[in-house]
């Protein structure tokens, strides 16, 4: 120690990670490594279950690509290949829920598998077709009747219980806090309604932003649920690096983003600190900061570059991964911005 | 001189058209091994024999299975408890049923009938002929694929089946439209007052049998018009 007043300070003697000059400054902008420890592993075994924002695909396809045992009890049959299947939603996610963009949305999609939330809306007719607003997208072309639509939401909701309660490691990428919900019974869409599905009604419909703190409670609430149903559940929280389409508070979307994204990063530390066997995976940062000098986001600067998710995949396999060699045996097969489904972008769809 | 190239289907045609002199049958195979047919954009070398130097005019025979297997869980590995039903049907026969989109199958049975298509394009094909329609019992089915050793599977309900074959059919008028060739449908006579492969005709759940080929052969020689160059010896 060349300074004697530096003799006492904390900081000295810190691993490299803790100091941006050796973490950040001095390290090629692709290989920092923002994960210093995991809490758990996942083994080729491991039954992974994905859900959240439209990002939450990435690693959905991905987990498939490297040979991780992607946990879908939702299915096409088994003779459609997946190109086709894809197209209906199935295998998107591990279930045909569709985006969850709010903790909110996945709370009471809990709640709905087990019963204990009925919402009042039922559907969204258009001409001679059905559709679900839950998950508007998931049948392009919409259910030919109110029974089917219910009768497809049960079994939907079945494979969805089985989701939760047989699941190894749940990972939920963080998305939005701003939602349309109905003034009913607080049920939360995940599209505005009257953009591209169901009608604007301000009397039936609003909108609302949630806080941090309705955030961590609403994750607390489902994190406890799914512990209920699967005690040994281990659950990887992400936040989503991709701005907002559009904000329908009377602000800028870049400081509604802002907000968003900072509201979502502080539920996800609150979360990890409270809970065991839940990790924080740094996915935004490592989008989002200043080692990728902005790069990492296309020409709309919203779209997340190839590049980027690799990067962003590398390390998450590189830390959770056991290492048997599966997840590096496979080689990346790049997901295209225009393969992900995000019913967000209907927002805009409308301005075209 | 007509000659019809099939698939499974064919097997029984081929056998029962022995005493004919202007019809000939090929077997070629199975579903599988047709698709063999086209390599790229040409047929492939090791069927190039069965179309240089034909004479008269050639036909393809094909029952395509897929329509009876979309919605049937064959795999031992696949979840248990999954069952399919279409979305066109107002009365749901399992309340548990996965439902899938009548468009998702459509795009599916013409992905499967893709190769049909290009070798309609490439062979100067005349004629498309349509397999069987489904039979009504899934029992039959059932113990065709028990007999390969499959016994953890599950068919779709009759209504789905002959939903499926239906489409299929739409999509090889499609198919034969498109090729200039002309779609020989199911002879009206082997099909029963729902629309599924009558009694008389069954055979394994899959192929008609050996009336149901003899029927087939009446209704091409009468569908092609030969009828008299076609009659037995």
């Amino acid at each position: 120690m060349k300074n004697p007043r530096y003799k006492s300070c904390p900081y000295i003697g810190l691993p490299d990670q803790r100091y941006w000059k050796q973490s950040m400054s001095n390290v090629p902008g692709t290989a920092v490594d923002p994960v210093v420890t995991v809490p758990f592993k996942i083994s080729p075994t491991d039954k992974v279950a994905t859900a959240g924002s439209c990002f939450a695909q990435h690693i959905a396809r991905n987990l498939v690509h490297r040979g991780f045992n992607y946990f879908v009890p939702e299915r096409a049959p088994a003779q459609i290949p997946q190109s086709i299947a894809g197209k209906y939603n199935f295998g998107t996610f591990s279930a045909r829920f569709g985006n969850l963009y709010t903790p909110r949305q996945l709370l009471q999609l809990f709640d709905r598998a087990y019963g204990d939330f009925v919402p009042a809306e039922k559907a969204w007719q258009h001409g001679n077709r059905y559709f679900d607003p839950f998950r508007p997208s998931i049948e392009p072309e919409g259910y030919m009747s109110l029974a089917h639509l219910e009768a497809d939401c049960r079994r939907h909701l079945a494979c969805v219980r089985e989701m939760f309660e047989n699941l190894d490691v749940f990972v939920f990428t963080l998305g939005l806090t701003e939602c349309w919900r109905s003034k009913i019974d607080g049920a939360v869409l995940p599209v505005a309604p009257g953009c591209g599905f169901g009608e604007a009604d301000d009397g039936q419909y609003e909108f609302y932003n949630f806080s941090a703190s309705e955030v961590i409670a609403d994750m607390t609430a489902f994190l406890t649920r799914l512990r209920r149903v699967n005690p040994a559940s281990r659950v990887i929280l992400t936040v989503s690096p991709v701005p907002l389409v559009a904000t329908f508070e009377d602000r800028h979307v870049l400081v509604s983003t802002g907000y968003s994204k900072a509201a979502l990063r502080v539920a996800a530390d609150e979360l990890e600190r409270s809970f065991d066997n839940l990790a924080y995976f740094p996915s935004y940062e490592i989008i989002t900061g200043q080692h990728s000098r902005g790069g990492y986001y296309g020409n709309d600067l919203r779209e997340i570059e190839q590049s980027g998710v690799e990067h962003v995949m590398r390390v998450f396999f590189s830390h959770f991964a056991t290492n048997d060699g599966t997840s590096k045996s496979k080689s990346y097969t790049p997901v295209m911005a225009t393969d992900i489904i995000c019913e967000e972008e209907l927002l805009v769809r409308g301005e075209a | 001189m007509l000659t019809i190239l099939g698939d499974s289907h064919s097997v029984g045609l081929e056998r029962f058209n022995k005493d004919r002199t202007d019809l000939s049958v090929i077997a070629i195979g199975n579903g599988a091994l047709i698709r063999r047919i086209i390599d790229g954009d040409r047929i492939s070398e090791e069927f190039s024999g069965h179309f240089q130097n034909r004479e008269g005019s050639l036909g393809l025979l094909l029952g395509n299975e897929a329509y009876n297997t979309i919605c049937t869980r064959i795999d031992a590995n696949q979840d248990t408890g999954v069952e399919f039903e279409l979305d066109r049907f107002s009365d749901l026969a399992s309340p548990t049923a996965t439902i899938i989109s009548e468009s998702m199958v459509r795009e599916y049975l013409r992905l499967v009938l893709d190769p049909i298509r290009k070798l309609c394009e490439i062979a100067k094909i005349s004629l498309l002929v349509s397999g069987p329609p489904p039979t009504e019992p899934s029992a039959l089915i059932v113990n065709s694929y028990q007999k390969k050793g499959l016994t953890d599977l599950w068919i779709a309900p009759s209504h789905t089946r002959l939903a499926c074959w239906k489409i299929q059919v739409g999509l090889m008028k499609e198919i034969a439209d498109s090729a200039g060739a002309r779609f020989i449908a199911t002879p009206p006579a082997s099909i029963d007052a729902n629309g599924y492969l009558a009694e008389a005709f069954w055979h394994d759940g899959f192929h008609g049998n050996k009336d149901y080929c003899k029927l087939l052969i009446e209704h091409l020689s009468f569908e092609t018009q030969e009828q008299s160059a076609l009659g037995a010896k």
